[in-house]
């Protein structure tokens, strides 16, 4: 059986899954492309610093540095909060005074138990130091870590698995298909071991960056493959021998 | 060709719905609004003339709210479109945003079946009315340099209730739910208030600022103050017993009919039928730096289109520190909008900061 032997209503059904996983996975891409640049440019290529701040740094510094960066009124005030917690977080003078007057200022409104704000996080409160602490070790927790592992490895697989068969039995020469089925699936696990190991060393955010893009060019590129095998003739050099039909 | 026909579709249809998702992204990052050098003469109607059509419009969503009050029953988001021009001498902005109520009944007095008068109030938990009161807008500018306005706008001046219901230290449960101050000493605010009840009817915006007072010692509105001023205002049109209004408009026209105004102020008589309603408040233009700024606004078909215009440099007392000052047309201003309906502090906003700049 080969995609461009389906019939009509298998190919229409099945383009229809194709293209939902192409516009899920550049839909992916644009909100990566958001929360990883300058905030003052829109969407742009990730920035290195702000990947490396969200899975290497402290949870509290690196959600500063990316997704509640448009909440920091002055850069400095992240730096302030790195150096409490690089200095042991403690529930000192300076947490009091400096670390906790930010925390006001810039988290508190929505980061409190009773906030009725627009995007009130009222599970999250950053009411106190004992709060706060929970969000001070590098990266991810592991617990934290775990869950969002679990549910990407598991929920990528699903889409994966199909467009990988659907790649499987498409006519391009057999070369080009284990190169992206295992592209995808290698990238995958590099993406989520590299979050893990990012913790130890933030040089593992470029692991994260290129096993990222590879997963997400994989998974375009095996879709796309596959609606041109079901819809046009594809130029003979790229399709296997027998694939005549 | 059928099936490339086909195959067209199947590629277009993504590539349709990318450039969709870009397109939004694009909007996103629109925070700019151009001041254009006007041709002809703004007049201030409450409608966008033809001299309008020169200056590029800035469409921006509001969806953002401070609190849930229990009697809000107003919009939760709105778009407004805002454009500028200006001239040798005043620089003018036409503000026009949806609002399916024209909301006028600020505090009236109410006839009762038994002859005696009541006003009309109703209050939220945190003391403040969503119900008899007023359409406004707010706008901030940026005074100097005020710290994290020129990325956070608006929001770097506001202080909620923290889960004790403090704010500062200070205790504000059942009193607000949040207050506005700056975080230093020199960092101010240029609050421009327009007032559909208040101040619409006499032609005037209520010129405010705010600073970094956070102690209700030193003034009860914590940060916010009226601009200096050399008179006028509103006060309570209530009489000397307390339990009615004390004047009245001679004629009631549509717009005068919620606040006693000077041209119609009358001593109030009773030949009024149950259920018939007075102002409960009473205005004089502010005279002073308080009332330097003109406007006109005008609900139509549940839109409210409001123009007004400012001296670009102003030179009232303390104009320094409590106005904005437009004297560097190649500098960039950084303001924040916000709309109230009906409601006397909850207001609908936008994050981060608005641009204005001088073409």
């Amino acid at each position: 059986m080969r995609l461009n032997t389906l019939n009509y209503q298998a190919r229409l059904g099945l383009s229809g899954f194709l293209i939902s996983v192409i516009l899920g996975v550049l839909s992916a891409a644009t909100l990566i492309g958001l929360v990883y640049s300058k905030h003052e440019s829109g969407f742009q290529i990730p920035e290195m610093d702000k990947v490396k701040a969200k899975y290497s740094d402290p949870r509290l510094v690196g959600s500063m540095r990316t997704s509640m960066y448009k909440h920091v009124a002055e850069d400095g005030d992240i730096d302030i909060i790195a150096k409490w917690i690089d200095e042991g977080a403690k529930d000192d003078a300076f947490f009091k005074e400096e670390v906790m007057y930010i925390i006001e200022e810039d988290c508190q409104k929505c980061h409190s138990k009773s906030s009725e704000m627009s995007g009130a996080i009222t599970s999250m409160p950053f009411s106190s130091h004992e709060d706060l602490l929970k969000y001070t070790d590098k990266g991810y927790t592991w617990t934290h870590m775990a869950k969002m592992a679990h549910i990407h490895l598991l929920g990528i697989s699903v889409f994966l698995v199909i467009v990988s068969l659907a790649m499987a039995f498409s006519s391009y020469l057999g070369v080009i298909k284990t190169t992206l089925i295992s592209a995808g699936w290698v990238a995958l696990w590099l993406d989520i071991s590299a979050w893990w190991l990012s913790k130890f060393s933030d040089q593992f955010a470029y692991v994260i960056a290129a096993a990222g893009t590879v997963e997400i060019a994989a998974v375009v590129a095996m879709s796309g493959l596959c609606l041109l095998n079901m819809w046009i003739k594809v130029p003979a050099f790229l399709l296997e021998e027998n694939a005549s039909d | 060709m059928k099936i490339f026909t086909k195959a067209k579709l199947a590629i277009l249809c993504p590539a349709l719905a990318v450039c969709a998702m870009q397109s939004t992204v694009a909007q996103a990052a629109n925070d700019q609004l151009g001041s254009y050098k006007a041709s002809s003469t703004i007049t201030l109607d409450g409608a966008a003339e033809a001299a309008w059509d020169k200056a590029t419009a800035l469409t921006v969503k509001l969806d953002n709210l401070p609190y849930k009050p229990g009697n809000y029953n107003g919009m939760q988001e709105t778009k407004i479109t805002m454009k500028s021009l200006y001239d040798d001498q005043y620089v003018y902005f036409l503000l026009e945003y949806s609002d399916p109520t024209k909301s006028l009944v600020r505090y009236p007095w109410q006839k009762q079946a038994d002859g005696s008068w009541k006003q009309l109030k109703d209050k939220d938990q945190t003391g403040h009315d969503n119900v008899y009161y007023e359409d406004k807008v707010g706008i901030f500018w940026q005074i100097g340099k005020v710290r994290g306005f020129e990325k956070k706008g608006c929001d770097s001046a506001c202080h909620m209730q923290d889960d004790d219901g403090k704010i500062a230290g200070i205790d504000q449960k059942g009193k607000a739910p949040g207050r506005k101050y700056t975080r230093r000493a020199g960092e101010t605010i240029d609050m421009w208030h327009w007032k559909s009840v208040r101040m619409n009817p006499l032609g005037l915006i209520d010129d405010q600022f705010v600073d970094h007072i956070k102690d209700p010692k030193m003034n009860k509105n914590w940060g916010r103050h009226g601009d200096a001023k050399t008179g006028g205002g509103y006060v309570a049109n209530i009489n000397a017993a307390k339990n009615g209004p004390a004047f009245m408009n001679r004629t009631q026209d549509g717009l005068n009919d919620y606040t006693v105004t000077p041209a119609q102020k009358t001593t109030f008589v009773d030949t009024f039928n149950a259920g018939d309603l007075v102002p409960g408040i009473m205005s004089t233009p502010f005279t002073g730096s308080r009332g330097d700024i003109w406007s006109t606004g005008v609900w139509n078909d549940g839109k409210w289109t409001i123009e007004l215009k400012r001296k670009l440099v102003t030179t009232g007392d303390k104009a320094d520190i409590q106005d904005v000052q437009f004297n560097d047309l190649k500098k960039t201003y950084y303001f924040g909008v916000s709309v109230f309906d009906n409601s006397q502090i909850n207001h609908i906003y936008h994050e981060g900061s608005l641009k204005l700049t001088f073409k």
